[in-house]
């Protein structure tokens, strides 16, 4: 699954421990997203969402392959 | 904190522990001697390494655990889980072959699942748990 996280953090002049402290997160959790080498739950995947604004599927691509 | 003292004081016990059973058991004669503390001190690494890295989070007032910490411990514990079964028959298949004692066979099971356990955690951790 892709996601456009470190493109909107940067267009919100987010960093990573600022989206991670808006979430409840680590920040580790925020570099491995956006190395998308983890995906996130519902929940986060929500979190996340809200805080740019946006709704889940507008910050997570989903691959359909 | 009461998580983090817990990690601390298991790494202790487990040096002093160790430490008390190399200089009484009388086996500094055996080829496992020197491997031994080596593999301690690995485990005792990591515990150390885990509790500088929640030490660290807490600090800096982030949440010491989160839904990925404990999605890739639950994964590494799950996968070290399985593995540790096969390490078992290994250790037997051993203990038959090199007639080994029961302190050498228990010790060796019991590491090697420590290890197993390390190593799946770092695994995953470079990997990553969806992608691995």
């Amino acid at each position: 699954m892709l996601n456009r996280i470190r493109e909107l953090r940067a267009r919100h002049n987010l960093s990573q421990l600022e989206l991670a402290r808006k979430v409840g997160v680590r920040r580790e959790t925020i570099v491995f997203l956006e190395k998308g080498t983890y995906n996130p739950s519902l929940k986060l995947a929500h979190a996340i969402a809200l805080v740019f604004g946006l709704t889940i599927e507008e910050v997570f691509l989903f691959d359909e392959q | 904190m009461r998580k983090d003292f817990l990690i601390w004081m298991v790494a202790g016990l487990v040096l002093i522990t160790v430490g008390i059973w190399l200089i009484n058991s009388g086996t500094s004669g055996e080829a496992g001697f020197f491997l031994l503390p080596v593999v301690v001190l690995i485990v005792v690494g990591f515990a150390v390494f885990v509790g500088i890295r929640r030490y660290r989070s807490y600090r800096i007032n982030e949440p010491q655990e989160d839904e990925y910490s404990i999605r890739l411990m639950t994964r590494a514990t799950s996968v070290a889980f399985y593995l540790s079964l096969y390490w078992w028959l290994v250790v037997m298949y051993f203990s038959d072959q090199l007639q080994l004692e029961a302190h050498s066979i228990i010790g060796g099971g019991i590491l090697g699942m420590a290890l197993l356990f390390v190593s799946s955690w770092l695994y995953f951790r470079i990997k990553g748990i969806d992608h691995a």
